[in-house]
């Protein structure tokens, strides 16, 4: 398979007059796995709301395997896609949110085949079957009756992934998704997408959890004030950062220093 | 529990919202109203009296609270007016139907086209010959009735006393004249009834009436606790009233009505309705029994009125209070300036106010003729869609945005993800508010009674009205009281139905 699966060009995203990405390019290939990490406010989250199109760009181009993104071009202008064909769009874009943001009145079960059901129009049997799966995948298709309300936060956030997968995306997004948990709910959330990532699926990551990026991550994106600071493989950016803000930044997370470059 | 909304949620707007009310008022405007003919327009030019009688109808318009000229008796018009319009409506040919209205209204449901004549002991005065032509066919003297201790005999007695008359008669108009020329009424009190004036001295609320004498006579002779101490006028002329188009209808009706005199059913009739053993002392009744013979009958009918309209303009309230507010919300300007404009209009005007308009004023405006119950369905809905939609909006705002965004990344469009995602959420919370409106409604509904629906209020005061007893208002009391708290035991069971699931 050639070209990357996403690749974004002089994205641009402002509210009002805050300018929040000023300029953003990145290439992400199939299976790999992104982590994007900053100072809060940096821009992260937008990147990625932006990547499914639940932001749209104020400037710059998003293609998902060659195709334009929430635009296309018609007698040689660029002009907005009608609403269905974007939503089209982001089928193939899973999202995990922070807040988890299940369907508080439906099931495990029914929040993971919703989509499937309504959106593909997959049989009840065949979305079931696919919902089961997915449950059991997470580690929880003995909770599959509950609703998200006697779920604990963990739980919920798998069944999140679970619906996310449902509609299998080729590239998943994670935004903060440990975030609101606590240590040991974040770790059986994370040992899920650690398992995604062994499977090959490309994975675009905003964490604070600086032990996934190490251990996961193929790539290091940092991200400051709107703009790609600097990139590389974990090993590089956490042990020889070449900017001098990425040191201050992983100083603060890390409390530790990391290794003087020479 | 889901919501399936059988409609295309993205082109609701303007759209549906016109949709719907097109379908709901040729509906609505056929549904009901079995005592009319087809819809004729009134203007049709030279033969309204060859529509009444190709209808064999004729539709004749009473106020029913002025016996013995006219009043309901087991919920059927009777009374000298009545005899003498079925004594006419024989002789073009038809049988007469009687349309019972409010006196306010009496005269706009004519001009109006809501039916032929008038036959209400209406008082012929200059200011109504500018708006009907009337064929006389009786002169009626004013008396003074009181309770009995007081001697009220003449104008200037009525100084110092609160006086009751009906709105708009001929009795009202002369006391304000007597105001006038300086004589010190301490108050003037109109009602909308001749029942209500009596019912107002019974329970001390006013000190003497000024009516019509026949009126004045039966009431005394029904229950003697009044006396009639007192006469004012010199007699004057009563007349059938009857559009000024109508000329060939008010030519025959003349004549029909020389033909009574000549005939002597005239003074047959006189004597029936005047002559004294009519409306004498009925045996005073006990409360129980009087209660379960007569009164309850009539007003369990008009609880089944009364639950057709809070039932009906519930239903296509809450049907389109939910079309208003996801026009309300709308991503686009012009449906969100429509559903503000209709939220305003009807929020921001009295209930009174569109229901007279629209029983009222759109047949003239527009020539869109409401039954009675069309119209008050038509009014009440409307009403409660404006505080029902913002309800709705209310509710639907306060949805954690992130469920939109949830739904939405998983591709779902803007009104799959509404009516799976949001709508279905907002269901407890809708329950509280929703039923406090379905409550106020229950009892709006009483303001049709303008439009002389027979609700359950109206029934009651009728009942008060005829028979002066007003302790009967305690049975529509407790029939209000069972509305509302079925619908609260409904509403608790749903709630606790959605709390067992989580939402």
């Amino acid at each position: 398979m050639s070209g990357p699966i996403i690749r974004v060009e002089g994205l641009r995203k402002s509210f009002g007059e805050r300018e929040v990405l000023r300029g953003i390019d990145l290439e992400v290939a199939s299976g790999e796995v992104v982590v994007i990490i900053g100072p809060s406010g940096c821009g992260k989250s937008t990147l990625l709301r932006c990547l499914n199109y639940l932001e749209e760009p104020t400037q710059g181009r998003i293609w998902l395997r060659g195709e334009l993104l929430g635009r296309k071009e018609r007698d040689g202008r660029l002009v907005s896609r009608p609403e269905a064909e974007v939503d089209r769009q982001r089928t193939h874009i899973g999202m995990v949110f922070q807040r988890f943001n299940l369907f508080p009145h439906m099931t495990a079960l029914g929040n993971v085949i919703e989509a499937p059901r309504r959106v593909k129009g997959l049989p009840h049997a065949q979305a079931e079957a696919l919902g089961l799966r997915l449950l059991e995948r997470v580690g929880l298709l003995d909770r599959k009756d509950e609703y998200p309300a006697r779920l604990s936060g963990g739980q919920q956030q798998r069944v999140a992934i679970a619906r996310a997968l449902a509609m299998e995306p080729e590239v998943m997004l994670f935004d903060e998704a440990t975030s609101a948990l606590d240590p040991e709910l974040a770790d059986e959330v994370l040992q899920v997408m650690l398992g995604l990532a062994r499977e090959g699926m490309t994975m675009l990551v905003v964490t604070h959890e600086m032990g996934f990026a190490r251990e996961v991550a193929h790539r290091v994106v940092v991200l400051d004030a709107g703009t790609v600071l600097e990139q590389g493989p974990p090993s590089v950016i956490f042990s020889q950062p070449s900017q001098p803000r990425t040191r201050e930044f992983l100083r603060k997370v890390l409390h530790v220093r990391p290794e003087d470059p020479r | 529990m889901n919501l399936e909304l059988g409609i295309t949620l993205r082109r609701w707007g303007i759209a549906a919202g016109c949709l719907l009310l097109g379908l709901l008022l040729p509906v609505l405007a056929s549904g009901d109203e079995p005592r009319s003919p087809p819809a004729v327009p009134a203007t049709t030019s030279g033969g309204a009296l060859a529509r009444i009688q190709a209808a064999g109808v004729l539709r004749v318009a009473i106020d029913a609270t002025y016996p013995p000229m006219e009043f309901l008796e087991k919920g059927q018009p009777v009374g000298f007016d009545v005899d003498l319009a079925r004594e006419i409506a024989r002789r073009l040919g038809v049988t007469a139907e009687f349309v019972v209205m409010d006196w306010d209204g009496i005269l706009a449901g004519l001009t109006s086209g809501r039916y032929d004549i008038i036959l209400s002991s209406m008082n012929i005065t200059p200011a109504r010959q500018q708006q009907v032509d009337f064929v006389e066919y009786a002169r009626m003297s004013q008396v003074f009735v009181t309770t009995q201790g007081r001697n009220i005999r003449t104008e200037e007695e009525l100084a110092g006393q609160r006086v009751a008359v009906q709105t708009n008669t001929t009795s009202q108009r002369w006391v304000q004249q007597l105001q006038q020329r300086g004589v010190a009424v301490r108050e003037l009190r109109p009602f909308p009834g001749a029942t209500e004036c009596f019912a107002a001295v019974k329970s001390g609320q006013a000190d003497v009436i000024v009516i019509d004498e026949p009126v004045g006579r039966f009431f005394s002779r029904r229950d003697d606790s009044f006396i009639i101490t007192g006469q004012a006028l010199e007699p004057e002329p009563i007349g059938i009233a009857i559009n000024k188009q109508d000329a060939d209808l008010t030519a025959a009706i003349s004549q029909a009505f020389g033909d009574i005199q000549r005939s002597g059913e005239l003074k047959r009739l006189s004597e029936h309705w005047f002559g004294g053993e009519l409306g004498q002392a009925a045996k005073p009744q006990g409360f129980w029994s009087f209660s379960s013979e007569v009164v309850l009958p009539r007003v369990l009918q008009g609880l089944g009125v009364t639950l057709q309209l809070t039932l009906g303009s519930g239903g296509f309230g809450i049907t389109l209070g939910l079309l208003v507010a996801l026009a309300r919300i709308s991503r686009r300007r012009g449906i969100r300036g429509v559903a503000v404009a209709y939220i305003t209009l009807f929020r921001g005007t009295p209930l009174l106010l569109q229901l007279l308009f629209i029983f009222f004023a759109l047949p003239l405006m527009l020539g869109v003729r409401l039954g009675p119950m069309a119209a008050g369905l038509t009014a009440l809905s409307l009403n409660a869609a404006a505080y029902i939609a913002e309800i709705f909006r209310a509710a639907i705002e306060s949805i954690d945005k992130g469920q939109m965004e949830a739904a939405r990344a998983l591709g779902m469009s803007h009104e799959l993800a509404m009516r799976r995602v949001i709508l279905p959420q907002t269901f407890r919370r809708l329950i509280p508010p929703l039923v406090n409106e379905l409550a106020a409604l229950s009892k709006d509904t009483s303001l049709v009674m303008v439009i002389a629906l027979p609700e359950m209020l109206y029934e009651t005061k009728q009942l008060a009205g005829t028979y002066l007893r007003p302790e009967v208002y305690a049975w529509a009391a407790i029939g209000y009281l069972i509305i509302v708290a079925a619908l609260s035991a409904l509403a608790q069971r749903l709630e606790r139905r959605l709390e067992a699931r989580g939402t």
